[in-house]
């Protein structure tokens, strides 16, 4: 690590720093960027071992408050139904999720327009469009053209997933009913591609992928980055953004692996740490000029907190399904997805199908069933859950409200002291509707693909993936935190490309949005360095 | 580190939870390898397998499933966990007793001509 002055620090060498650190290589500028945690190592992955699956309960459980590694911070998410769950170190979020890839719709960005609720964004989808495109390369994607659900812009990379019998189940069941459905966009290597190895269908993608196929950001868009001359700090835990009389941010302190504080001076400062840990370092950041944490002024930082509820309905089938061979997912369906106002709620969701569950997961279903008795009815019931099971996820569009948010606090830190996050979040009725109306047409569309059981509940609780809308976009510094290319409005050199600057959540998996919106503020900067601090 | 008479209730607790079977030719998950897993893995949760153990001595039962189901959530979580990463178990439901790395599985490619009534039907996208 030299001492030479850092042109732009990147906080967070997750999905949206990997993403943006890529893109401002072409600048020639020194580029940091921190993490908290390290590389993941594949070859310590739970898939490499024969229990695998109890291993993902515990020393690799998605959520930190129980994973409790030396990267990760704990979070008070007692307030919430919902849990945080995290990846801490270089990749972040993408070495544990399903690689699962849609866009938000185009509807997405103008819901206070079509519908009447929350706000416009104040970009649109043709302004993320090519960026879409370019980030679908970098991450590797797989899936077929055509998607009606889609303007028909798509061009992914590589051939989609196999349906398998459990997509395939499912997919006749969506045309029994006359429903939409697809194959899913995945961020997984389908075919060997950019230096990763093709799925091997290992069916452990929300562990890490010890084959490399998926798309984490570790294996897709740092060893580029790295190559063109980025830095990666690891093991750097930011406490705090500096600011100078000027109100312009000077560089952060930080932890290095020994516990030893140091200060990194940098010209512009860049936060990709989460909708969570985004706004835990804003709030931290206190100095005279900014009392109530930096970027403040609106006083959101840390409010409008949107997770994405999930429902989850599953099917018995009789005859065997993939089980957990295959990547988790294989289809999904956008049918619900647009406002329908005979619904009884407004916006909508998706749901992406799971093939099924490995051994001990079908066992722990059985018994949350009542399926599975203790003593000798044990075998035989057994047998009639292994390899038979498949489901559908609702992921529900969440409606960003003041009183869901993030803030510091007051007794709980990390390691090295820094004030932990605190989380404050209820399920909201419009989205509460959208989880019932999910079960029931999963119900309906299980039972059609041949299901003879059928069981669901709402939320996953352990399903605390997306982290959105805490530091909002908009034109107006009153009610948002960044402008409309990322930028903050009350300091001019820090810039956030994470899920915190989500004005809504759309009802999708978010990292490509994400990513696409974060190569579109690096385009952005570079339009504009001549004068990007006026 | 559990008691000898903890360890003792353990083991009948597993094999209460799943028993050997003679029809399928299995082992019970109060098999000693299949215990040496169970006992490990028991020790990482002390605390909750030890309460659990103690409610289990109350009831003696495998009707303490029903009527103690959050302790009873312990131990059959744990149970599992082991019993079903057993070579002679997996080889029992015809799976390859490996981890999915390196191999991997073979999955059916399906029939993309399902398709064919959801092309037909259009775009369902919201224009804006």
């Amino acid at each position: 690590m030299s001492d030479d002055p850092i042109d732009v620090l990147i906080i967070g060498a997750g999905a949206s720093g990997a993403a943006v650190a890529w893109s401002l290589a072409d600048t020639k500028m020194r580029i940091v960027c921190m993490d908290q945690g390290g590389a993941p190592d594949p070859t310590q992955f739970p898939s490499n071992f024969m229990d695998w699956e109890e291993r993902r309960n515990g020393p690799d459980h998605i959520s930190p408050n129980i994973r409790q590694a030396a990267s990760d911070y704990p979070i008070n998410d007692d307030a919430s139904p919902i849990k945080v769950v995290n990846w801490n170190g270089v990749g972040g979020g993408t070495v544990f999720f399903a690689g699962h890839f849609p866009r938000l719709h185009p509807s997405d960005f103008r819901v206070k327009t079509l519908d009447g609720v929350a706000d416009d964004w104040p970009i649109d989808y043709q302004t993320l469009e090519p960026f879409f495109a370019v980030n679908d390369r970098m991450m590797g994607v797989s899936g077929l053209p055509g998607d009606t659900a889609y303007p028909p812009d798509t061009n992914n990379i590589m051939p989609p997933l196999p349906l398998g019998r459990s997509g395939e189940a499912l997919a006749k069941g969506f045309n029994d009913l006359g429903w939409h459905w697809w194959p899913s966009d995945v961020a997984i290597a389908t075919q060997n591609f950019d230096g990763r190895a093709q799925c091997i269908n290992l069916g452990a993608c929300l562990w890490g992928c010890a084959q490399g196929a998926k798309g984490s950001t570790d294996v897709t868009y740092w060893p580029h980055a790295k190559r063109a001359g980025v830095e990666v700090w690891e093991h750097c835990r930011v406490s705090q953004i500096l600011v100078g009389d000027d109100g312009m941010a000077e560089g952060v302190l930080y932890f290095d692996a020994d516990g030893v504080e140091h200060k990194a001076e940098a010209h512009v400062v860049i936060m990709a740490a989460n909708g969570v840990g985004t706004p835990r370092l804003l709030l931290n950041s206190t100095s005279k000029l900014f009392p109530d944490g930096l970027a403040n002024s609106s006083g959101l930082v840390g409010r409008n907190l949107m997770f994405h509820p999930y429902s989850f309905t599953e099917g018995l089938f009789e005859d065997p399904l993939d089980g957990a061979r295959g990547p988790l997912k294989s289809i999904w369906s956008h049918e619900f997805y647009e406002t329908d106002a005979s619904r009884g709620f407004v916006r909508g969701y998706m749901y992406e199908a799971t093939r099924g569950r490995p051994p001990v997961n079908s066992a722990l279903a059985g018994y949350e069933w009542g399926s599975l008795p203790w003593g000798d009815g044990h075998h035989d019931a057994f047998r009639r859950l292994h390899d038979r099971i498949a489901g559908l996820i609702g992921i529900c569009e969440d409606l960003p409200e003041s009183h869901n948010r993030v803030t510091l606090d007051p007794d709980l830190t990390d390691a090295n002291g820094i004030p932990s996050p605190k989380i404050d979040y209820t399920i909201g009725d419009n989205t509460t509707a959208m989880l019932e109306h999910s079960i029931a047409n999963a119900t309906e569309a299980l039972k059609a693909a041949g299901a003879v059981e059928v069981h669901s509940h709402y939320p996953i609780v352990y399903g605390g993936w997306h982290l959105l809308g805490t530091a909002r976009m908009g034109v107006d510094p009153e009610t948002s935190v960044v402008n409309d290319w990322g930028r903050s409005h009350d300091v001019k050199n820090l810039f956030i490309v994470d899920g915190s600057v989500f004005v809504t959540s759309g009802g999708v998996n978010p990292t490509s949005t994400i990513q696409a919106n974060a190569l579109y503020v690096a385009d952005q900067m570079k339009r504009r360095l001549a004068n990007l601090f006026d | 580190m559990f008691t000898e008479a903890e360890t003792e209730t353990l083991t009948r607790v597993a094999g209460l939870i799943i028993p050997a079977s003679k029809a399928y030719g299995l082992p019970g998950a109060d098999d000693p390898a299949i215990m040496a897993g169970i006992t490990i893995s028991a020790a990482r949760d002390e605390a909750a397998v030890r309460a659990a153990l103690a409610a289990f001595a109350e009831v003696g039962d495998a009707s303490f499933q029903q009527s103690r189901p959050a302790e009873a959530e312990v131990l059959q979580t744990i149970v599992a966990s082991c019993y079903y990463r057993d070579a002679r178990v997996l080889m029992s439901l015809g799976r390859d007793p490996r981890p999915p790395m390196p191999d991997g599985f073979e999955v059916e490619q399906g029939d993309f001509s399902l398709l064919d009534p959801v092309r037909a039907r259009g775009p369902i996208w919201r224009k804006v």
